[in-house]
């Protein structure tokens, strides 16, 4: 009596809740038993998962997803109630976990996760990586050596994984082990004082890593000094001055990098600048101008920029020409001025420049002219259509010697 | 005759053959000419950043970027999150089309194998995969001296997953997976070297319990209108939105005796993922003025959105996100509707695709905001079933006979009894004219309300009617263009062109 209501309490109760859900045609899942008990492997194991299944397995599918993507797997039979997925090879050799869902049709009948653990025993590839590849000299600059082992699957290696380190440095080798944590182990090879290659390998259950180098640079330039040399000290516009520097170092005694930029600046009597630049070669500088055409004194320091500065050093020039004769003709309008003549009566070289400034005779200034000489000499032609008859006052200035006259202009 | 006949011939073909090796000359030089001058544009070879639409935008968050190598700055994170996202969008993509496509860029060379090999298996068994991630919470480990390489761990990724075969769904499953990343960065990308799942990081954040009883009371006792302003119907927030427009037609609503409004935000005007400010910054006026005038506001995301596919599901979180997040608390705010008759959509996209969106995006919804009920604006009470279970209410439009609403009505109510029951959408258009044979009158919409409202206040359901004005212009997008369909949508409203009530005002008008 007692099963009977129980019965009907049943029926009602079902068809109570069946009428508020949405009536889905659900499909009877067979009875599926998993039969393969490991659930840990090493990469590269060929793992195969069995079920035993008293019902038919036709719609049976084993969905397998790891980090990298899902796929699809379809049965092969064993027997009659036993089947056998054969994880691929894609699967199998990815350490991590791989998970598995085996599906009738839309449903999961079963999940589960195998364990795949990184394969240690085979060989070890390395990979690492140093860098910046170039670094000063010095305390403070390191290169970072960065090395992440894996197994000959491309899997990488546990936490914990020893990594000898090795860095040479001229006669100098050091090693010390280091550990991988999160796929890799690091390590700073800091820079040295004297400047060179740093050389490292690293090496992982025996196989060793391919070399990488950093160089270390000379750090910044210290102070250094100067000198000027020239063949001699006329003030002639032709000559060659040559400045120097001493050996150019660092604060560790190296020598700087060859092609650091020395700019020498030159300050003249009037407290006008000039500059010249050079490279440094084995750690020394060197830069070229021209003589000046008039007597001057030169101040000249050199620079590094940002870095270093030398100390100054004088020079001095002497006038290369002490007079210069002046003709006038055609009128006082034609003015041939030189011979220009150098420290040994030899002719100067072209192009000075020689400038002739035009007042009136009340000193009121009307116009300058320009010109340079060529072959020693030069010449100014004062046309009619130009300057009218009259009496002028002409100033002459070359070479640092200036000349004045007071003539009268007549005549075209 | 037959020499005649030959000569011509003759003629002819030595004219043609002449023009065909011309031809062909020709060709031949053009065609050298053209690919002497193809080819890969030579700033390509700088791998210079591409402006690309957004294609992919799961949430990101890093919740730790300490580490004891290099300090990382805002730019190069963001550089490695977009490359990282886009690791994952060309792998999502690879897996869809079963395409290599993109893989190079964003894996290393030993880390794409695996990825082919996955692929080429997967063409051979016809399996394909739609999926995508939702959302990642990273954490760096290591970022080396030189910005060459850079370690994380990708904590608690939200995945979606379908399985086909075939053209068959075979299987969907959403799952929660962490991974440890690690990238380089080779010639200007940076590329996932290796990718390993580790264990999940526990979930230590308090889910705040939802308060939402307080909206739900509001909500069995709605009494309210769908709301369009007269001159912009389907674009509240477009060129023509004037807050003393809607503040008029808010004051009219509130004079009726009714609580509740029902607005669309449209999914290509507010932005996409990008969610325009300034359309956010008009519908907090809305809301506002809504407020103002005692009015709760339903807001109904997503319309004229219809795409549903997994693989811009990110896009419309972050649409929905930014949204969300910006007027939660607004004291106006009733509920959100997440889209309005999807189930439209179920034969053109679907049914489960355009369902698991919905389900994904009520779970969202409700992460962001638990203050609030979620509802879903089925397009008749059958299709209110759907989802029963996850919404808050269950929203359904009716535009049927009204002598059959309340059979329909308690069937709805039968199946989803723990839920409250809306009546979200109904109406009546008075339009009489040729393209509906006249069969229509205000005098019939007068008889369509007064039935509906007394069984509607008999039985107590909430109700939001269509709506407030006629329309003078109604969008193509929303009934296409023929007169027959499009006609009648101008004449649902309770005020008529001209602005003078309508017989059924003072019906609708509560007492």
């Amino acid at each position: 009596m007692y099963i009977r209501i129980v019965i009907i309490l049943c029926v009602l109760l079902a068809s109570c809740s069946s009428n508020e859900k949405e009536p889905v045609i659900k499909t009877v899942l067979p009875d599926v038993m998993l039969e393969s008990k490991k659930i840990d492997f090493i990469a590269g194991d060929s793992i195969s998962i069995t079920f035993k299944t008293d019902s038919s397995f036709e719609k049976l599918k084993l969905q397998v997803k790891n980090a990298y993507g899902s796929t699809l797997l379809t049965p092969k039979t064993i027997n009659e109630n036993k089947i056998n997925f054969l994880v691929p090879k894609n699967y199998s050799r990815l350490a991590g976990p791989c998970r598995w869902q085996l599906l009738h049709d839309t449903e999961i009948v079963l999940k589960g996760v195998i364990n795949i653990t990184t394969n240690d025993i085979h060989q070890t590839h390395i990979e690492s990586y140093f860098g910046p590849r170039s670094i000063s000299a010095g305390p403070i600059d390191f290169s970072m050596l960065t090395v992440a082992p894996t197994d000959i699957y491309d899997n990488p290696l546990n936490d914990g994984t020893e990594v000898t380190v090795k860095y040479q440095f001229q006669e100098k080798i050091n090693e010390l082990k280091i550990t991988t944590k999160s796929f890799f182990a690091w390590y700073n090879v800091n820079s040295t004082t004297k400047s060179g290659r740093i050389l490292v390998t690293s090496e992982c259950n025996s196989t060793t890593s391919k070399e990488l180098a950093t160089i270390v640079f000379p750090a910044n330039a210290t102070d250094f000094s100067i000198n000027a040399t020239s063949a001699h000290n006329f003030a002639d516009g032709n000559q060659i001055i040559t400045f120097k520097s001493d050996i150019i170092r660092d604060q560790f005694g190296n020598i700087v990098s060859n092609g650091t930029l020395v700019t020498f600046v030159i300050k003249n009597e009037n407290d006008a600048y000039l500059y010249t630049i050079g490279t440094t070669l084995n750690g020394i500088a060197e830069a070229k101008t021209l003589h000046p055409d008039k007597a001057s004194k030169w101040e000249i320091q050199a620079f590094i920029t940002g870095a270093a500065e030398s100390n100054t050093t004088n020079f001095d020039f002497k006038p290369a020409i002490h007079d210069y004769p002046v003709l006038f003709s055609k009128g006082n309008r034609n003015i041939d001025i030189g011979p220009f003549e150098s420290f040994m009566k030899q002719l100067i070289p072209d192009g000075l420049l020689v400038q002739l400034d035009i007042y009136d005779a009340d000193g009121k200034f009307i116009q300058s002219e320009k010109t340079t000489t060529k072959n020693g000499i030069c010449n100014i032609f004062l046309g009619a259509h130009y300057l009218p008859e009259g009496n002028y006052i002409l100033k002459l200035q070359a070479a640092g010697i200036k000349k004045e006259f007071r003539i009268n202009i007549h005549g075209n | 005759m037959a020499i005649k006949l030959n000569k011509v011939f003759y003629r002819s073909a030595l004219i043609v053959t002449f023009l065909a090796i011309n031809a062909l000359v020709i060709y031949g030089l053009g065609a050298a000419w053209s690919f002497m001058n193809t080819g890969a544009d030579k700033t390509s070879l700088l791998h210079l950043e591409v402006p690309m639409e957004d294609v992919y935008k799961p949430s990101i968050n890093w919740i730790n970027t300490d580490n004891p190598g290099r300090s990382m700055d805002k730019q190069a994170l963001g550089e490695i999150t977009n490359d990282y996202m886009n690791a994952w969008h060309v792998r999502n993509i690879a897996y869809k089309k079963n395409d290599k496509y993109g893989i190079e860029d964003f894996y290393t060379d030993s880390a794409r194998v695996r990825l082919y090999d996955n692929i080429a298996m997967n063409l051979k068994n016809n399996n394909w995969f739609k999926r995508t991630t939702l959302s990642h919470n990273s954490a760096l480990d290591f970022y080396t001296a030189d910005g060459t390489m850079v370690v994380f761990k990708d904590y608690n990724v939200e995945e979606y997953q379908e399985t086909y075969e075939g053209d068959q769904l075979v299987f969907k499953e959403k799952d929660t997976t962490s991974y440890q990343v690690m990238m380089l960065l080779e010639d200007g990308f940076w590329r996932i070297r290796h990718l390993k799942e580790i264990p999940n990081l526990k979930d230590t954040s308090n889910v705040s319990q939802r308060k939402i009883d307080d909206k739900i009371a509001k909500i069995k006792k709605s009494k309210g209108i769908n709301y369009y302003p007269k001159d912009s119907p389907w674009d509240t927030f477009g060129k023509k939105f004037n807050d003393s427009i809607i503040n008029q037609d808010f004051n009219i609503i509130n004079d009726m005796g009714l609580n509740t409004i029902r607005v669309f935000i449209q999914y290509e005007d507010f932005g996409k993922n990008r969610v325009d400010h300034k359309k956010l910054a008009l519908l907090k006026t809305l809301l506002d003025t809504a407020e103002k005038n005692n009015l709760d506001v339903l807001i109904t995301l997503f319309d004229f959105y219809g795409d549903y596919d997994v693989s811009n599901w990110t896009l419309t979180h972050r649409h929905a996100e930014t949204i969300v997040k910006a007027i939660k608390d607004h004291p106006a705010l009733l509920g959100w509707d997440i889209k309005n008759e999807p189930d439209l959509d179920f034969d053109s996209r679907g049914r489960l695709r355009v369902l698991s969106w919905l389900e994904q995006m009520i779970e969202n919804i409700k992460k962001w905001d638990n203050n609030h009920p979620i509802t879903i604006g089925w397009s008749s009470p059958e299709a209110g079933i759907e989802l029963a279970d996850k919404v808050d209410f269950v929203s359904y439009h009716y535009y049927r006979e009204p002598e059959a609403f309340l059979e329909e009505h308690n069937k709805l109510k039968s199946i989803v009894s723990d839920k409250p029951l809306v009546l979200q959408e109904y109406g009546y258009s008075s339009y009489s004219g040729i393209w509906n044979f006249y069969q229509s009158s205000p005098e019939a919409q007068f008889e369509y309300y007064q039935l509906m409202q007394n069984q509607l206040a008999d039985a107590s359901i909430p109700f939001l009617f269509w709506t407030l004005y006629d329309f003078e212009n109604v969008p193509t997008s929303v009934a296409g263009s023929l007169p027959w369909k499009t006609q009648k949508q101008h004449y649902f409203g309770c005020i008529d062109l001209k602005g003078n009530k309508k017989e059924i005002f003072n019906i609708l008008k509560q007492h």
